[in-house]
């Protein structure tokens, strides 16, 4: 079965459990899935408890001002399918032991830990409304979402309720606003206040040497 | 691990027993530039780690909403540096997918060809490195005089060494000259005889055996949960690779195999990249008899104004690299979001740690290979 046919399978499923969720399948056979708020973390542990999709890929955000932003989760599920090729495992014997080239090395031995290939992808799309941008963290699902949460919150300013460790993560703690919303532009914020030694001259600022004072 | 052959880790007395907090790093040697781990230590022994990113962060995604599709190639070049052509691949795609734009046969074997030597040279600096960081300098300065032979080639296609510039929305930017094929030549007779080498010096090492073996353990469902992909996921015996999974640009012509591990600590790990070596080996012999003559570029938009999104992963040598673009009709992406494997990969640091040595810290942050400007943006 190939990627589409299951999009289009986990589509008619997700419409008898969450008829609220709106799906589109993508021309290279990804499920588009949209949720509200208020569904969005029961809809996110039924695709990982029932349907298998274990793998984050990642999560972001995108702006569309003024009402709201567009929270974009890329989800995989693994499968031991008949459709992954063979797989190998290493021998962990050196080349030297063998006495032979990579073919030697790379028979298969032993028991395959897991045969994974992707064999579904869902993009879990949720508008986050402008002035109250909450929503709940899905770290207990996936352990990997806590440092992309962090990094949404940082960046775009959305909060993750039930997040174990919400702040800042790639700017630091002082930073005022948060640089990927479309409205962000205040240069002069940039500089941290108490590190600001000399008068700064900005292009859009008049400065007292400039201006003669 | 064999524990007699490490020494008892010296440990506070209870009596007035205390944590003692250190930095490690930012301009730590062994974190590979400017990653700063906040450490909480009893004696020797690691009791949590706390990684502090962001020392290199520029925001790329936002200076990215303000320039022109084909102006954002050169910027990928410097999310992950040592590995400049697989990230420009993953931008490449996501914006040939969002144009609808078609690539010349040629111009993908010469990414195939150019990716593959580049996925050489990620692993030929980690190997250098991983093994300088638990001490042992002769493996860095083989690794380095081969990586020359690979940045000759490098720098006879694309004139610089590391920053590449090299590929284009719908193909490349040159063909491979003569010149170009005879360096690249050069570069897989001296893989040849250096995996050997490598191998003879290295592998069965008894010292690098008790460094690296039992640290960092990871299981095959810990991995995925963790987000885990690239060599750091089939370490752990799930053997996933995008570039066979969901074959992008022509990888599905080629025949290569896809290494695995099995306990899936820093020993495992270290197999499946000098593993992955040899098969980009293969690959790159592949693509060369199968090069077709023609085109390296293929016909785009004059004006790129696309709608919709696109996300496009690539195998990178670090992992899944993905790019996930937005375009709302204008010449700016409206939203661009980059996904790296070392930022992901990170968050392992204070899974591993408590228990561990001071001393495996290193081990623990070689294992995963990271490049900060990836981790940064």
């Amino acid at each position: 079965m190939g990627k589409a046919e299951r999009a289009s399978a986990l589509e008619a499923s997700i419409k008898e459990q969450f008829p609220g969720v709106a799906t589109e399948v993508t021309p290279r056979g990804e499920l588009v899935a949209r949720v509200s708020p208020g569904e969005y973390l029961d809809f996110c542990r039924y695709l990982r408890d029932q349907q298998g999709f274990k793998f984050l890929s990642m999560i972001t955000a995108v702006d569309y001002p003024p009402d709201r932003f567009e929270l974009v989760l890329y989800l995989d599920a693994y499968g031991a399918t008949s459709d992954a090729p063979a797989m190998q495992v290493m021998d962990t014997r050196t080349r030297q032991e063998i006495g032979q080239r990579s073919e030697g090395l790379l028979t298969s031995q032993g028991t395959p830990v897991m045969v994974a290939a992707t064999v579904a992808s869902v993009i879990v799309k949720c508008d986050v409304p402008h002035d109250a941008p909450v929503i709940p963290s899905v770290t207990s699902l996936w352990p990997t979402a806590n440092w992309h949460e962090r990094e949404v919150y940082d960046l775009m300013g959305i909060k993750f309720e039930g997040h174990p460790d919400l702040r800042r993560i790639l700017l630091p703690d002082w930073f005022p606003g948060h640089p990927l919303r479309k409205d962000f532009t205040s240069k002069p914020a940039l500089r941290e206040p108490e590190a600001r030694p000399w008068p700064v001259i900005w292009p859009d600022q008049k400065d007292g040497r400039e201006s003669g004072e | 691990m064999p524990d007699n052959l490490r020494s008892t880790p010296i440990t506070m007395p209870d009596e007035g027993a205390r944590e003692l907090v250190v930095n490690m790093g930012p301009q730590h040697p062994s974190t590979h530039g400017v990653l700063r781990v906040k450490i909480t230590l009893n004696g020797e022994t690691l009791e949590a780690a706390d990684p502090d990113i962001g020392y290199l962060h520029r925001c790329f995604e936002k200076i990215a909403e303000g320039i022109t599709y084909p102006q954002v190639m050169p910027y990928t070049d410097r999310t992950d540096y040592v590995a400049a052509i697989t990230d420009e691949w993953a931008y490449a795609l996501a914006a040939e997918r969002l144009l609808g734009v078609e690539v010349p046969e040629r111009a993908e074997y010469i990414r195939v060809i150019m990716g593959e030597v580049q996925r050489l040279l990620s692993h030929l600096i980690w190997f250098g490195s991983f093994a300088m960081d638990m001490g042992a300098v002769t493996p860095f300065l083989y690794a380095w005089r081969e990586r020359e032979t690979g940045y000759d080639f490098m720098e006879t296609v694309t004139g610089t060494r590391q920053l590449y510039n090299f590929l284009r929305i719908g193909g490349v930017r040159n063909d491979i000259d003569d010149d170009g094929w005879q360096a690249l030549d050069r570069f897989l007779k001296a893989m040849d005889q250096a995996l050997i080498e490598y191998d003879t010096l290295f592998t069965k090492n008894p010292i690098f055996e008790v460094r690296a073996k039992g640290i960092g353990p990871l299981s095959a469902e810990e991995a995925i949960a963790f987000g885990a992909s690239g060599p750091v996921l089939r370490g752990s015996g799930v053997a996933r690779d995008l570039r066979r999974d969901e074959p992008y640009s022509v990888y599905d012509r080629l025949d290569f195999a896809v290494p695995v591990g099995s306990s899936g600590d820093a020993y495992d790990r270290y197999l499946v990249r000098m593993l992955e070596m040899e098969q980009s080996l293969r690959i790159i012999r592949q693509a060369i008899k199968q090069i077709p003559p023609g085109d390296i570029q293929g016909k785009v938009p004059k004006a790129m104004k696309p709608t919709g999104e696109a996300y496009a992963r690539v195998e990178a040598p670090k992992g899944e690299v993905a790019c996930y673009l937005v375009g709302n009709g204008t010449v700016n992406p409206y939203r661009m979001h980059w996904r790296s494997p070392c930022f992901t990969h990170l968050q392992l640091l204070p899974h591993w740690a408590p228990g561990n040595l001071v001393a495996d810290m290193v081990v623990l942050i070689g294992t995963i290979d990271i490049i900060l400007g990836e981790v940064d943006r």
